[in-house]
């Protein structure tokens, strides 16, 4: 075959280095790794932990800044558990979500997410095929069913059913079970309970942090997941489910540093509750990974968790030239050029190291760039690593920078200005200027700052300024990225090192560069005008704050009117919404058990017939019936009752009919759910209306005028003793219309 | 011999209550040595000691009697219960009692918590009860509030005729604690029975004090035991039509089945209707006869062709 010429190639995304946008942990895709001494270090404590049978648990904390390979060495952890045969090794990846939001937000978010419900149930299933496998060994069931159980081919579930094991047994043996598995009697019993389709709803809403149904309640599920504390022992709890009867179970929790607070330590019972998790790694064979970045290592206590956290690794060495060199070489591999560097020289690669500091994603998404760049050239030169460079670290605009640090400032209440002279009209000219006192500081701003010629340019600024004014402060924020050769001299330059700005985290660093800054200029004034100075910033931050609680007031505002004319809107559109299938008629079994309750209820008081007789052709004007009822408190009680039931009945009616309204078929498993949720709350009405007085009504009620007076009194009697059971039973009798309907059954009537 | 044509052939493990179920409880009213009911785990044990129980309490009218009857799923605790209460109701109406028989075994239960089940179960002792006038001699209070199954249950019993006694069924609980509710709820002139599978209820038991107004006794059921597959093969095979209009079973095939592990008397006589209804319409086994073997076969083509499976 012939090889494609330089211009149909050129259309050919055969870019090898992976786009920021895609998931780093994706494990299905092969991705291109260099040796590094981190993902050294960590695949051999993986491969001795794998080694091992009953191996004690591994935890793993990796730290390093952003962009140095964290993920990338958590995820080559996970490809190695996959890449294990059968059910060797399961594995599992938790990152944390953007806005932090602690364990709690964690364990409800990304880490539920993770292990869904779903799974979670698969996984009972699995010890409940197990235990209904065991049981079965060594009878006349055949050892294929005893093994296509274990490997759920079979649904235990159904086949219990079907041959009418004794489940009870089963499922009492699975509590026990998953108590011990998951060393929390509660838990044990919620899991199992996962099974039963009446009661897995309340379940996982229990998981999911909400207060437990009565109906768990007496089960003994009497906690709540709401907490950090417990959201970690849940997630201990799930951990040790999932990693289920395999070897070993490999877990990564990722970007920890956005679960913990930055500002201050977790309080000390998340500190001991994190402490538990990872003791109960290591007591349960799991490896464990804690990737972060360095400060959620101080965050949990180093030193109150050393003994369960197994190691450490840093992943801040950054990769070498030689690393940069092995990175490209391999991942050419795959590309038109084959073995090689490509389009890449060897010098342009020094170049690439160079500028990306030995940052790895840094050095991923300037190769990524560099190599579309060269498409048609099939060279990468110098010009195409700068551009690349620049335009992948000056990730934000400048204007959107320069709004930022106003609004800091602002938020601080610090007088500032912008474009200011120092020490007068003709001084050197500075970005942001913050005035201390009789001196201020100077912030400086800047995008990547590539070479020495770029440093020297700024640090000039800076020493213009302190000239001009010796005590003057001097700071950078760099918008972009510092090459190594130049970050000595820029550090020297200025005051403070430079700040590269990240926009996750950049009010904490220009609050902590702020203090730094105005910290040794305020400490030389008098103490009193310091704290002075202070109250009055604080005051003013206050009402900074009160005018933003405002602003949010008004938005919030907005927002709900928005929402409210939406939610009309919409309740228009669903009454437009196809009006032929919204007035479908109940299926005739299902109808008549509306209008048996009905007529009955209806015949029992009375109150219409006698009506009738009042405003009717037969004896017109007839008051009596009426006014008997009405004379009679007991029976003006009893028949208010009875309407007010009559009144259930038709709400209960009118909802079944919208649901069965919308259903496209035969009602799914969640349809009748939802069915279950009407025939319950008809239940509980039920139960607080107060059905028995309906059994004094024979007595009290005044017996027809017309000749079938004896027969409309046998009739009550029977009735008497039919209503609460009528009634009782209406919604497990409507429920079961449909549930036994099947495909095609009542729903198509 | 040759097979018979499909519409001579019949279903010896095939009960009248099995319309549709493989598995139904015995509902038989017979007198009491009939061969419907067979000693499963000592199950005429357990029939006989709640018969001395009852004839021990005197009369119920002095003390009522309370029935839990424990086991796992299908080893026969409702079957058990039909007939304990078919027997009592029997000899109380020989010995010239009013008997009232509730059975709420099929009332439902998903989605209720205990508290609501049991007081839905005394609500309609109530209303039952209230309803048939040869029963209550005093006036029945009125209920107007919710109130708990012994406080109901109590009003019954004071209302009750002397001669009369209320045979209570209830509907199986999940849990010990719906059962002891039910003990409870348990006054003179009341003879309840509660089942449950709760493990726990063997232990619960425990807590139960007999008082001045009922005794309570607990029945277990279990599952098969050696001897007791050649018991049921022989109750349901030797009956006329044996090996001609139904294949005969190999005496020994239930035993070698269970191959001495926990399996429950439903379940073999689940997978015994399934496989005489497979042979109503199918060429019969070897020899005529079902052996362990066919047995085991059978179970593998029945996944094979349709349940089962995820």
């Amino acid at each position: 075959m012939n090889a494609p010429n330089a211009r149909d190639e050129q259309f050919i995304d055969d870019n090898p280095f992976p786009r920021p946008s895609a998931d780093p942990w994706e494990l299905g895709v092969d991705v291109v790794s260099v040796p590094t001494p981190a993902i050294d270090e960590a695949m051999r404590l993986l491969d001795a932990h794998l080694a091992e049978d009953g191996a004690e648990g591994v935890v793993l904390a990796v730290s390093g800044d952003y962009g140095t390979g964290k993920t990338h060495l958590a995820a080559q952890l996970l490809r190695k558990a996959r890449a294990l045969p059968g059910d060797e090794a399961r594995y599992a990846y938790v990152g944390a979500q953007e806005g932090g939001g602690g364990f709690h937000t964690l364990y409800r978010g990304n880490f539920l997410a993770t292990f869904n419900r779903d799974d979670v149930i698969r996984h009972i299933r699995e010890y409940y095929a197990h235990i209904v496998a065991d049981s079965l060994e060594n009878t006349g069931f055949p050892a294929q069913v005893t093994r296509r159980l274990r490997e759920l081919e079979i649904d235990p579930q159904h086949f219990v059913t079907q041959f009418n094991l004794a489940e009870s047994t089963f499922l009492q043996r699975l509590n026990a079970d998953l108590a011990k598995v998951t060393r929390n009697e509660e838990y044990g019993t919620a899991l199992m309970l996962l099974l039963r389709n009446d009661l897995a709803d309340q379940v996982w809403e229990w998981l999911r942090g909400e207060e437990p149904d009565p109906l768990l309640r007496e089960r003994g599920i009497t906690s709540r997941i709401d907490d950090e504390p417990r959201a970690l022992e849940a997630m201990g709890v799930l951990a040790l489910l999932y990693r289920g009867r395999s070897r070993h179970f490999v877990l990564v929790f990722d970007e920890l540093e956005k679960v913990l607070p930055s500002s201050s330590r977790p309080p000390a019972e998340t500190i001991a509750a994190f402490r538990a998790l990872t003791d109960l790694a290591t007591r349960q064979g799991i490896f464990l990974v804690l990737c972060g970045l360095p400060e959620f290592l101080e965050a949990i206590g180093q030193n109150n968790t050393e003994h369960t956290i197994t190691a450490t690794i840093s992943t801040d060495d950054g990769l070498s030239t030689d690393q940069v060199l092995t990175y490209i070489r391999r991942s050419m591999a795959s590309t038109r050029y084959g073995p090689g560097l490509g389009p890449f020289s060897a010098d342009i690669v020094q170049f690439i190291a160079l500028l990306a500091g030995g940052n790895a994603r840094r050095v991923v998404q300037i190769c990524q760039s560099c190599y579309r760049m060269s498409l048609e050239s099939r060279r990468v030169d110098r010009s195409m690593v700068r551009r690349a460079a620049k335009g992948r670290s000056e990730v934000v605009d400048e204007r959107t920078v320069r709004q930022q640090i106003g609004s800091e400032l602002q938020n601080q209440a610090r007088e500032y200005h912008t474009d200011h002279p120092v020490g007068g009209e003709d001084g050197p000219r500075v970005p942001y200027w913050v005035p201390v006192y009789d001196t201020g500081c100077a912030i400086f701003l800047t995008d990547s700052v590539m070479d020495d010629t770029d440093a020297q340019r700024l640090i000039s600024s800076a020493r213009a300024v302190r000239t001009t004014a010796p005590r003057v402060r001097t700071a950078l924020i760099v918008n972009g990225f510092v090459v190594d050769t130049v970050r000595r001299d820029l550090e020297d330059g200025f005051s403070e090192p430079p700040l590269i700005y990240a926009r996750e985290r950049f009010s904490e660093d220009f609050e902590l560069l702020l203090r730094r800054l105005t910290g040794p200029l305020e400490a030389t004034e008098d103490e009193t005008a310091v704290i002075r100075a202070n109250i009055s910033r604080l005051a003013a931050a206050q009402t900074n704050a009160q005018r933003y609680m405002e602003q949010l007031a008004l938005q919030v505002q907005s927002m709900r009117d928005t929402t409210e004319r939406q939610y009309a809107a919409l309740a228009r559109d669903l009454q437009d919404l196809d009006p032929a299938r919204r007035r479908r008629p109940l299926p005739e079994d299902v109808e008549m058990l509306f209008t048996e309750a009905v007529t009955e209820l209806k015949a029992l008081t009375g109150l219409d017939a006698a009506l009738s007789e009042m405003f009717g052709a037969e004896s017109p004007g007839s008051i009596t019936g009426v006014l008997l009822r009405l004379h009679n408190s007991e029976a003006v009680r009893t028949v208010g009752v009875a309407k007010l039931t009559e009144a259930v009945i038709t709400a209960f009616r009118t909802a079944v009919e919208d649901w069965h309204g919308q259903l496209d078929g035969p009602p799914s498993v969640r349809q009748l759910e939802r069915l279950t949720v009407f025939c319950r709350a008809f239940d509980t009405v039920l139960e607080d209306l107060p059905i028995y007085q309906l059994n004094t009504l024979g007595d009290l009620l005044p017996r027809s005028s017309s000749r079938t007076a004896v027969i409309e009194h046998h009739t009550r009697s029977r009735r008497q003793t039919d209503m609460y059971g009528l009634l009782s039973e209406l919604g497990h009798r409507v429920r079961q219309a449909f549930a036994g309907a099947g495909p095609g059954g009542l729903h198509g009537h | 011999m040759s097979d018979p044509s499909p519409n001579q052939r019949v279903n010896p493990f095939r009960r009248d209550e099995a319309l549709t179920t493989p598995n139904p409880p015995l509902k038989c009213t017979h007198d009491a040595h009939c061969t419907c009911h067979v000693d499963i785990d000592h199950a005429n044990e357990s029939y006989e000691f709640f018969q001395t129980a009852l004839k021990g309490v005197g009369t119920l009218q002095e003390a009522g009697l309370f029935v839990a009857v424990g086991g796992p799923t299908g080893c026969g605790k409702t079957s058990l219960v039909n007939r304990c209460a078919t027997w009592a109701r029997k000899r109380l109406e020989s010995e010239n009692t009013k008997t009232l028989l509730l059975n709420f075994s099929g009332l439902e239960r998903d989605g209720q918590t205990i508290e609501r089940r049991v007081r839905k179960v005394g609500t309609r002792m109530y209303q039952e009860v209230s309803s048939t006038q040869q029963l209550v001699t005093a006036d029945l209070p009125q209920i107007d509030r919710k109130i708990d199954i012994e406080e109901l249950t109590y009003a019954l019993s004071r209302a009750m005729a002397p001669d009369t006694v209320l045979i209570v069924i209830a509907p199986p609980a999940e849990r010990a604690d719906e059962v002891a509710a039910y003990w409870a709820g348990t006054q003179q002139k009341m003879l309840v029975f509660s089942e449950s599978s709760d493990e726990g209820l063997h232990r619960r038991k425990n807590e139960w004090k007999i008082n001045n107004v009922a005794q309570p006794i607990y029945l277990r059921t279990g599952p098969l035991r050696p001897g007791d597959g050649v018991a049921f093969r022989n109750a349901r095979i030797n009956i006329p039509g044996r090996g001609e209009t139904f294949p005969d079973l190999d005496p020994d095939a239930i035993d070698e089945f269970t191959g001495g592990r926990d399996l429950s008397i439903g379940s073999v006589q689940t997978l015994l209707w399934m496989i005489y209804e497979h042979y109503k319409n199918n060429p019969w086994p070897t020899g005529d006869i079902v052996r362990r073997r066919d047995l085991t076969s059978f179970i593998e083509k029945d996944l094979e062709g349709r349940a089962g499976k995820l």
